[in-house]
């Protein structure tokens, strides 16, 4: 129904992200987006879609007909269409449309037709959206030993591991894991030992991740347990130092965010090398990480990753995190300077 | 070329507001967007009432102070929330290894109070017309052996009657009285200004000037020059073909050639008669323009149109520096422009390059024009 003089003023630069439904994975993005403030990205406004890539396949068919990839693909109408009622939005209304799916070759729906039309299709995140395929599934940047990790050029998984369970369990025991998980660990230690409200042990541990002092570190953390609780803090100050001095940045005096902005730093570089090395192309032909990222082509990246599984005994996958290109994606520069925050 | 314009304090420009031409994104394609460095096709957008057309007249007072003595304002020109109403002008030009530097202050009536002018760095003159001090001790920097500046002075000290205006730039004295040697950068600065020009497309329509067509007409009685006409509307789009007829009173008469003619002027679109403006103010004399301002050049003009015009611009008036106004979004795209050649002119009068107003890398392949659209320049609209 259309009621007249029920304006509803436009709201512009909004951001849409279309995951797959599992939403403990968002964390990367998170964590992404806070490290890199000049992507403007704020999670907590921001549109977050889960779905699966098939099924979003057929969302747009069902709208545009088989041969969309012709049209001009609206995403966030198509999306809102199917979710809502009676609201609509449209792509002219928003600044960023990033699409992350896992490579899924287990899939009943897979095919490698379909997911290659999309990749070619989405690759303008400030247009009709950017796609990135993690192979074999998001985890993959934690898929590593140390940072930076020069044997991860040649990791490969085994087509017969099915992403899932499997795979995460490989994963497990990542240093990266530790790292992208300590704000969520704070806060639970918070919750259970001190009893604060998750609300407030989110607002602490900002706090707690912005410090970036070696000498005072001990101090401080006492100075902001003791915001939150009255309870006897020492047990757990004595272990949110011990899990800030294990991370080996304090000691650089850098706050937590800087550190993992760096990390996030080494991981884009590394999976540009993994990606243009798939690409098959000789690494010595680059002389810097602009030139790598210039030949990078996320279409042939596919190309060759659906011609290595495509035997289901012998094949395999190469491990590659695409979602991390966001950064790049949107601006080069991010990689090269690394600003402390 | 003029490299830089700075303005304080006019009309709704607040604060400073600079044009920098020689501020490039170093982008590898559109290159005919850039002369000898600088920005030589420049398009600026902004929403309604952000001062796009004061912009231009600001920019073209150098030449009404300096060459015609006539203004395109005369009503208040100092900004109107400012209370010691003083306009600041700056422009810095460059002719090979020259840079040429004029300043100078206005009151808010439009008369000068003070010029400075520079060339490398270095004070040529100086005059401050509040306080009466002049100051000529580099004028022979210029090799301007023959000027007597005494005369220009005593005009001021002894002679302060009616008859001299004490708006008298020294600029304007010393570029009409003195000679240079003919490479002088005194020459070329001289014909930089008198050949700036500014247009406003829209508003020139409607009002049916038919001296203007009249004088027009009499330029197509050439046979080539009505050929050329007709090829100039038919590479914009417009398909016809014409005939100038003679009146039985003499008079010249434009029609659409048809079995019967019919009469141009009464039945052309509005878009044809601000292209045919436009013609004859620049294309057809093909007068060697330092600098055109064209205000909403494209208002009466289909986007096609508006974009056949720009490559027009860009492959005839390679060495000319262009601006244009314009609310089509359409000419916003990397295949006609590039992202260090389209400006935003913002609500509070600041102008920004769209590769300075967000923090993302722009390149070739971005749909600049849905970038803008959805909010991508948000901050600097």
């Amino acid at each position: 129904m259309n009621e007249i003089g029920d304006f509803i003023p436009r709201k512009r630069s909004q951001n849409l992200l279309i995951v797959e439904g599992n939403h403990e994975k968002n964390i990367i993005f998170r964590q992404l987006f806070k490290c890199f403030p000049e992507l403007n990205i704020d999670m907590d406004d921001i549109w977050i879609y889960g779905t699966n890539i098939y099924v979003l396949y057929n969302d747009i068919v069902k709208e545009y007909g088989e041969d969309w990839n012709v049209e001009d693909v609206d995403l966030p109408f198509v999306i809102s269409k199917k979710q809502y009622l009676n609201q609509r939005r449209y792509k002219d209304d928003f600044v960023n449309i990033i699409l992350v799916f896992d490579y899924e070759r287990h899939d009943p729906n897979f095919s490698e037709e379909k997911i290659m039309i999309l990749q070619e299709y989405f690759n303008d995140m400030a247009n009709v959206g950017q796609l990135y395929i993690n192979y074999p599934m998001i985890e993959s940047y934690q898929d590593i030993e140390c940072i930076p990790d020069d044997n991860y050029i040649d990791k490969k998984v085994s087509v017969t591991i099915n992403p899932g369970r499997k795979y995460k369990a490989l994963v497990n025991n990542s240093p990266i894991k530790k790292i992208i998980e300590l704000p969520e660990k704070m806060i639970e230690i918070l919750i259970e030992k001190l009893f604060v409200s998750e609300e407030d042990g989110e607002v602490c541990v900002k706090e707690l991740l912005n410090l970036s002092s070696d000498e005072s570190l001990k101090q401080e953390i006492g100075k902001e347990l003791e915001v939150i609780s009255k309870k006897n803090i020492i047990t757990v100050q004595f272990q949110f130092e011990d899990l800030i001095r294990k991370l080996n940045y304090i000691n650089r005096n850098i706050s937590y965010w800087a550190y993992l902005r760096e990390v996030f730093q080494d991981l884009i570089k590394m999976n540009l090398k993994k990606a243009v090395r798939i690409q098959n192309s000789p690494l010595k032909n680059f002389n810097n990480y602009r030139d790598l990222y210039n030949a990078l082509d996320l279409t042939d990246v596919l190309k060759q990753q659906n011609s290595m599984s495509s035997d289901f005994k012998n094949g395999y996958i190469w491990i590659l995190n695409t979602c991390l290109f966001i950064v790049v994606d949107y601006n080069m520069n991010l990689l090269i300077n690394d600003s402390k925050l | 070329m003029l490299k830089r314009f700075e303005l304080r304090n006019f009309k709704n420009f607040k604060d400073d507001i600079v044009v920098d031409f020689s501020k490039t994104g170093g982008y590898k394609y559109n290159t005919d967007c850039i002369t000898n460095d600088m920005i030589g096709k420049m398009l600026i957008y902004g929403r309604n009432a952000t001062g796009k057309t004061n912009l231009g007249k600001a920019i073209m007072d150098i030449n009404h102070e300096i060459i015609s003595s006539f203004s395109l304002y005369d009503d208040y020109i100092v900004n109107a929330d400012i209370s010691d109403g003083k306009i600041y002008y700056s422009y810095c030009f460059v002719f090979d290894t020259d840079e040429v530097i004029y300043n100078y202050f206005k009151n808010g009536s439009g008369k000068l109070i003070s010029e400075k002018f520079l060339i490398n760095n270095k004070k040529i003159f100086e005059c401050n017309f509040e306080n009466m001090k002049f100051d000529f001790k580099n004028l022979k920097q210029i090799a301007a052996q023959t000027v007597n500046s005494d005369i220009y002075t005593n005009a001021y000290l002894f002679d302060n009657d009616e008859q001299t205006s004490s708006e008298l730039p020294f600029l304007k004295w010393l570029l009409g009285n003195a000679v240079f040697p003919k490479e002088s950068v005194m020459i070329k600065l001289r014909s930089y200004i008198e050949s700036m020009s500014y247009l406003t497309v829209g508003g020139l329509e409607g009002i049916v000037l038919r001296r203007r067509y009249k004088r027009y007409y009499d330029i197509l009685e050439d046979r080539n020059e009505l050929v050329n006409f007709e090829k100039f509307l038919n590479e914009m789009g417009v398909e016809c073909s014409l005939t100038l007829e003679k009146l039985p009173d003499g008079q010249n008469e434009l029609y659409f050639k048809h079995k019967k003619p019919i009469p141009f002027l009464e039945n052309a679109s509005s878009g044809t008669i601000a292209l045919m403006n436009l013609y004859f103010r620049f294309v057809q004399k093909f007068r060697l323009m330092s600098f055109i301002y064209l205000d909403e050049f494209d208002a009466f003009y289909h986007y096609e149109m508006a974009d056949n015009l720009v490559k027009y611009f860009k492959k005839n008036f390679e060495n000319t520096q262009i601006i244009m106004t314009t609310h089509n979004t359409n000419l916003m795209t990397n295949r006609l422009m590039r992202p260090d050649c389209i400006f935003i002119l913002s609500r509070w009068g600041s102008l920004t390059a769209l590769c300075d107003a967000t923090e993302r890398e722009l390149r070739e392949g971005h749909n600049l024009e849905k970038m803008y659209i959805s909010g991508e320049f948000e901050k600097y609209e």
